[in-house]
């Protein structure tokens, strides 16, 4: 019976190797799947804000909206955290812009994306900085009766 | 025991082949949830770039958003085709003029100064938009501008809503087919206004007039309605009938030339420049290279929309020789020069001419993209089903200088994504 000891010498370890190795493998699919995801949920994140910015930019412009002397507050339905991960966005000074390029970031992942937003002339943006999981997660508008717009978060 | 050899063999291979097919599986349903989502993303990118190009008028660097009706385009700061002196979806027939429009035919040099000219030119024949390549802005320009180049590639498509087509079914007295269509189906009950530009020859220089349409004319149930000129003889005379449709809110306007068949094409209006500093632009008439001697009438009517929303046609000033312009031109390499007002008023610039040995013809150019139902498409072709991209389309019902338009937007990414497989662009 030479043959079935050499065979289960080879068998037992090909077993405990599918043991080990089956576990690595999804956890290594899952990995990168929860990572792919993650990125692509920050992405969709970022072009919901900037969606967002757009539009009450839009809106805004419109000689049927009037100068408020209060800002207009737009809230965002966005989720807090991305797989438990808060996230924030950074944005350029205060000043006349007329491309608002944001920079998101996964906290905690290293993941980051930009997303923009191209404006007409007479936009400002007031400097401030977005968190997912705070009251910042708002974009506040103002027109002035210059019908020149400021924009911001918080 | 050869027989315990085998089934363990046999085990050894199965249970194998459950791996792959599990991690095969697992990865495909995998990357379709990820594929999904960047999919969907594409979907709000491609509205979003929609409405900054449909709901902002572009600017120059200076912030002057009239950036369609000046010479400088290399200044051009932002992007959009929004008409600057109106809000929502209305569209600048000046800012569609100075598109590099991809359906354009073949690019044209003229012999008399050597330029380029980007082709906007529709059939039928008998208009024309000529306009020279450094006074129009480019797909890559323009997707710089959009801050998209290289993420992503995009095509617009800006088609008329109501088609209005015809053809001439008697010549004398004139009889004209009009049929008005929507996506694919005739329109029935669509009001039709006309005017019927007809050309005779003259003393010296050709003869002009414009018959307005006496009443109302409507499509049948198919869609068509017959236009008489009981006055009017086809055979002698060239004409250009432009007609103007309106069903519940929609309008559209389509155009028919018609010449003697010596005289087709004999001069052609290319645009020159867009502002002479003094509120015109300059359009050359240039004749056709085996002519020898032709008079013209060059005339620029305004169109005027009136209160009953049918168009009008004005003879603007015509009291003075700015707007009509007679002439002669007497070779290949000599080319007339006329201004038309770049005041934002859109309107079609109709030459009529003649020669003493043959008959006489008609050349339109529109002055504003509408004042004729031209269809624009611009940006990159359209990656083809075989390559697997993921195409999103978006559309906006727009007004294009009064006529009603659809404004369609299509876009991929260029980082890879496919609608199944995936070639580098996802990560699994």
């Amino acid at each position: 019976m030479p043959h079935v000891g050499i065979e289960y010498a080879i068998m037992l370890p090909i077993l405990v190797l599918l043991i080990i190795a089956l576990p690595l493998a999804a956890g290594w699919m899952m990995s990168v799947w929860t990572n792919d995801r993650m990125k692509g949920e920050i992405q969709e994140a970022a072009n919901q804000v900037t969606s967002t910015i757009k539009q009450l930019y839009l809106a805004l412009k419109s000689s049927n909206v009037l100068p408020t002397s209060s800002p207009i507050v737009q809230t965002l339905n966005l989720p807090t955290t991305i797989e438990s991960h808060p996230y924030y966005a950074t944005s350029p000074k205060s000043g006349s812009i007329k491309v608002l390029n944001l920079r998101f970031t996964l906290q905690g992942t290293g993941i980051t994306t930009n997303s923009s937003v191209i404006f007409g002339s007479s936009v400002n943006w007031r400097s401030s900085e977005f968190f997912s999981n705070s009251s910042s997660a708002r974009i506040k508008a103002w027109k002035y009766s210059t019908n020149n717009i400021t924009l911001s978060f918080g | 025991m050869p027989g315990a050899t085998i089934d363990h063999l046999v085990a050894v291979v199965i249970f194998l082949v459950a791996t792959l097919l599990f991690v095969n599986l697992f990865s495909q349903n995998l990357q379709n949830a990820i594929l999904y989502q960047r999919n969907s993303q594409l979907a709000t990118e491609a509205s979003d770039i929609l409405d900054s190009i449909s709901l902002s008028p572009g600017s120059l660097t200076g912030n002057s958003q009239y950036w369609a009706t000046t010479n400088n385009i290399q200044n051009l700061g932002l992007f959009g085709l929004q008409d600057p002196n109106q809000e929502g979806y209305v569209i600048d027939p000046f800012s569609l003029m100075r598109l590099n429009a991809s359906n354009a035919g073949t690019p044209a040099r003229a012999l008399f100064n050597g330029v380029w000219y980007s082709n906007v030119t529709m059939a039928p024949s008998g208009s024309y938009l000529f306009v020279p390549f450094s006074s129009v802005v480019n797909y890559t320009r323009a997707a710089q501008l959009l801050g998209i180049n290289g993420s992503y590639g995009f095509q617009l498509a800006i088609f008329p809503t109501l088609n209005v087509s015809m053809s001439q079914v008697r010549a004398n007295p004139l009889q004209i087919c009009v049929t008005v269509t929507g996506s694919g189906l005739p329109l029935a009950g669509a009001s039709l206004n006309y005017y019927l530009i007809n050309s005779t020859n003259g003393s010296k220089y050709p003869k002009f007039q414009i018959l307005p349409s006496a009443s109302v004319a409507y499509t049948g149930a198919t869609g068509s309605a017959l236009l008489n000129f009981s006055s009017v003889n086809a055979g002698i005379c060239a004409y250009a009938l432009v007609v103007y449709a309106n069903l519940k809110g929609l309008s559209g306007v389509g155009y028919l030339v018609s010449t003697h068949p010596l005289m087709t094409n004999k001069i052609i209006p290319a645009v020159g420049s867009f502002s002479d500093g003094e509120g015109n632009a300059t359009i050359l008439l240039a004749p056709s290279p085996s002519n020898a001697k032709l008079s013209f009438n060059a005339t620029f009517l305004i169109l005027c929309p009136s209160i009953s929303s049918a168009v009008q046609l004005f003879i603007h000033n015509s009291t003075t020789s700015f707007f009509t312009v007679t002439g002669q031109l007497n070779s290949a390499n000599q080319y007339a020069q006329i201004q038309i007002p770049n005041n934002n008023q859109t309107g079609i610039l109709v030459i009529t001419y003649n020669s003493t040995a043959t008959g006489s013809g008609i050349s339109l150019l529109p002055w504003g993209i509408g004042s004729l139902g031209y269809t624009i498409v611009y940006g990159s072709a359209i990656p083809s089903s075989s390559n697997k991209d993921w195409v999103t389309t978006d559309v906006r019902q727009v007004m294009v200088a009064g006529e009603s338009y659809q404004f369609k937007m299509t876009l991929w990414s260029l980082a890879g994504y496919q609608t199944q497989g995936h070639s580098g662009g996802v990560g699994i």
